[in-house]
């Protein structure tokens, strides 16, 4: 969480002086919204993780819609991140990088930091709790880029696919070295 | 991360206000941002020169600027947000041991746009987003990562309009450390690595190399075996004259050290129970690469065994070095004993040398590199001095009051050439002085003199005058072959030279925390190793 922690930290003290500076009115509700680099949002990788979430939706899981974790990570660099899970659900986790990652993990760590859940060709895994608690997403990355990470959640009993989402990348990822 | 998150702040609003800012009006910001860098070391001087640079080329003062510290094989990624139409170049350079810096910049959608093409420490990105039809910024990541070594690295914004400014060529001339070929030292030190290696000894992990400037320090932990002897070898490359060589046992107090004035010091330190040290190398001259390795081994043994080979071997080898140091320590005419002589790994070669009267020293060199030689010097009786130091010098010395017969032995741990020869020690009218002279270093100066008589169940004690500086040499007699010097206070050693030679020189300075305690007081144990009879104490004065 490192990395991504400061990022979000930035992001809102940026975001907050900015307002700030132009005067403390909120933006006009007419202009388009302007991209903050602080913000991590890539229309290109905006628009493959909601591709693959809407396969993912199709399947039957549902996410908080518009909740991702996005950053930016430095080349085997890893970013991490708290998710509530309950037990009686299953959970698919997507994530999506930009052109120069060249390969994304994405991993799923319990409370005592055991990896109960890692992708395999894709950025992609599923997963269903035994129990209810909190565990870690970590996303780590071979290149450097932008990346973008949404967790869905729906019931037990559903042999879901993953190896086929659209996560629009230009070339398939491989498989992290061990 | 207050700097970063002020830097991704401070890049934000450049894009408020109803129009976007033209660099050409773009104004320096009310307070210096160099004053967010931290405090005013080397690096920030350093920085100093390159953004004045950058001001003298046209770039303009530094729009923004902070210092972050990158871990070797890491890095961070800054979000900033550029004013589009405009250009904007990052500069950074790296301080510590931080030896390649990797700027890079992406966009928006994360794909990378400019790379650095600084060597070393430096970088640089430039970048000049397009314009478009209604002002604005555009995202963009500035990612720094640290390639080779860790180190603190300040990182400069500069703001300026398309086409405006010098350019960077040689921009970061001067600034940066000159390029470190590691290759002669690791060259130095496969040399030593063999000749230890012939010695039977083990290395303990690989070569370590950093790159120094002159006055700093590198240190380096080591745990060590029980009963088993380490060699600790430093080597200089280019630039680098003089290396110096420490070893701190487990609670800091020095137990061995090589100051000699040249970039090859060595030490050897034994122990007799499992315990750890550190190694400090220490750059007293110059600035380069400086490479560091430790070999292990058991205890030295006594006898030289006599394998006869020949075999052509070019000639690289030179007594001056020794004989220089000879003269400089007092002794008097030098004869050359032989010349230039290959010698294989293991091989012993002896030569009959009549010595006496008085006092003679008999020095060799050994070559090409680091052929590690020992010398054994034996009469009728036996041998009666040696040296099995790790080094590629050698010297063993008598006194025989009438002209006495004498024996040689030169013992190769590789392949290469050797050379003899004695020299008088005419100042000299006992063994022990002459072995003390053989002991000292260039800022020593003698002080008291105690004799002692010692042997292997009859360590001598005294206690120390001075607790406040330790440092003392002793030499020993025909009688004793290795002797040593222990340094306790109470029951616990804290400093001591155990090395396998019939002198042994000590130096302790407590800080100052334990001299203003009431602490138990400083006891020098001599205790012979090898042999028994007269030794001879002299404290030291002068620095």
């Amino acid at each position: 969480m490192r990395s991504v922690g400061w990022l979000l930290v930035a992001t809102a003290t940026a975001v907050a002086l900015a307002t700030t500076a132009c005067g403390g009115e909120p933006a006009a509700e007419a202009e388009p919204p302007v991209r903050r680099a602080a913000e991590y949002r890539s229309e290109r990788l905006e628009v493959a993780l909601e591709a693959a979430s809407e396969v993912v939706r199709a399947r039957g899981f549902h996410d908080d819609e518009g909740a991702a974790l996005r950053g930016f990570l430095v080349d085997r660099g890893s970013a991490t991140d708290a998710e509530s899970l309950r037990s009686g659900n299953c959970y698919v986790i997507v994530a999506v990088a930009s052109s120069a990652v060249r390969s994304l993990e994405v991993a799923l760590y319990d409370s005592d930091g055991a990896a109960v859940a890692r992708s395999g060709l894709t950025p992609a895994l599923h997963y269903c709790p035994p129990t209810s608690g909190t565990y870690f997403v970590a996303a780590r990355a071979t290149g450097s880029g932008l990346f973008a990470l949404r967790v869905f959640e729906g019931p037990t009993g559903i042999d879901v696919r993953l190896d086929d989402l659209p996560l629009g990348q230009e070339r398939p990822f491989v498989e992290p070295a061990p | 991360m207050r700097g970063r998150a002020f830097f991704a702040a401070t890049l934000a609003l450049c894009a408020c206000g109803e129009a976007a800012p033209n660099p050409e009006t773009l104004e320096a910001p009310e307070t210096d941002v160099t004053e967010l860098i931290g405090p005013l070391d080397d690096l920030a001087r350093r920085f100093g020169r390159l953004r004045r640079r950058m001001e003298t080329r046209g770039y303009g003062t530094p729009t923004h600027a902070l210092r972050t510290f990158v871990l070797e094989g890491e890095g961070e990624a800054l979000p900033v947000d550029l004013p589009t139409g405009a250009c904007a170049t990052w500069v950074a350079l790296g301080g510590g041991g931080l030896r390649d810096l990797d700027l890079r910049l992406f966009d928006g959608d994360g794909n990378e746009v400019a790379a650095d093409a600084v060597r070393g420490e430096g970088g640089l990105v430039h970048v000049c987003p397009a314009a478009t039809p209604e002002p604005g910024t555009a995202p963009y990541y500035v990612e720094l990562r640290a390639v080779e070594g860790s180190g603190a690295v300040v990182v400069g914004a500069f703001a300026s309009a398309a086409g405006e400014g010098e350019g960077f060529a040689e921009l970061f001339e001067g600034l940066l450390a000159p390029p470190v070929p590691f290759v002669q030292v690791e060259a130095a030190l496969g040399e030593v690595r063999d000749a230890l290696r012939e010695r039977g000894m083990t290395l303990e992990g690989e070569p370590a190399f950093q790159r120094l400037v002159e006055g700093r320090s590198w240190r380096v932990p080591l745990a060590m075996d029980e009963g088993r002897c380490y060699v600790v070898v430093a080597r200089g490359g280019e630039g680098v004259t003089d290396v110096d060589l420490y070893l701190y046992g487990a609670r800091g107090a020095e137990v061995a050290r090589d100051l000699g004035q040249d970039a090859a010091p060595r030490v050897e330190h034994c122990v007799q129970r499992a315990t750890s040290a550190t190694v400090e190398v220490q750059l007293f001259e110059g600035q380069g690469a400086v490479g560091l390795l430790v070999a292990s081994g058991p205890p030295p043994t006594d006898e030289a065994e006599p394998v006869v080979a020949d075999e052509a071997i070019e000639s690289d080898v030179s007594l001056e070095d020794a004989l220089s140091e000879l003269e400089a320590r007092g002794f008097g005419e030098v004869t050359r004993v032989v010349e230039d002589m290959p010698i294989l790994p293991g091989e012993s070669r002896t030569h009959a040398l009549t010595l006496g009267p008085g006092c003679v020293v008999v020095a060799g060199a050994g070559g090409p590199g680091e052929l590690d030689l020992d010398l054994y010097l034996a009469d009728a009786s036996g041998t009666v001095d040696r040296d099995t130091r790790v080094h590629r010098r050698a010297w063993v010395a008598a006194c025989p009051p009438v002209p006495t017969a004498y024996r040689v032995t030169v013992k190769a741990y590789g392949r290469g050439r050797y050379a003899l020869a004695r020299a008088a020690g005419e100042g000299f009218s006992e063994l022990a002085e002459l072995r003390i002279a053989l002991a000292l270093e260039d800022q020593d100066v003698l002080g008291e003199r105690r004799p002692f008589v010692i042997g292997p169940e009859r360590p001598a004690r005294l206690t120390v005058p001075d607790p406040r500086c330790v440092r003392a040499v002793v030499g020993a007699s025909a009688g004793v072959q290795d002797v040593d010097l222990l340094l306790r206070r109470g029951g616990e050693l804290v400093a001591s030279d155990t090395g396998p030679a019939p002198w042994a020189r000590l130096a302790h300075c407590p800080g100052e925390s334990v001299e203003a305690g009431a602490v138990a007081p400083l006891t020098l144990e001599i205790v012979s190793y090898r042999g028994e009879g007269p030794v001879v104490l002299r404290w030291l004065e002068g620095l």
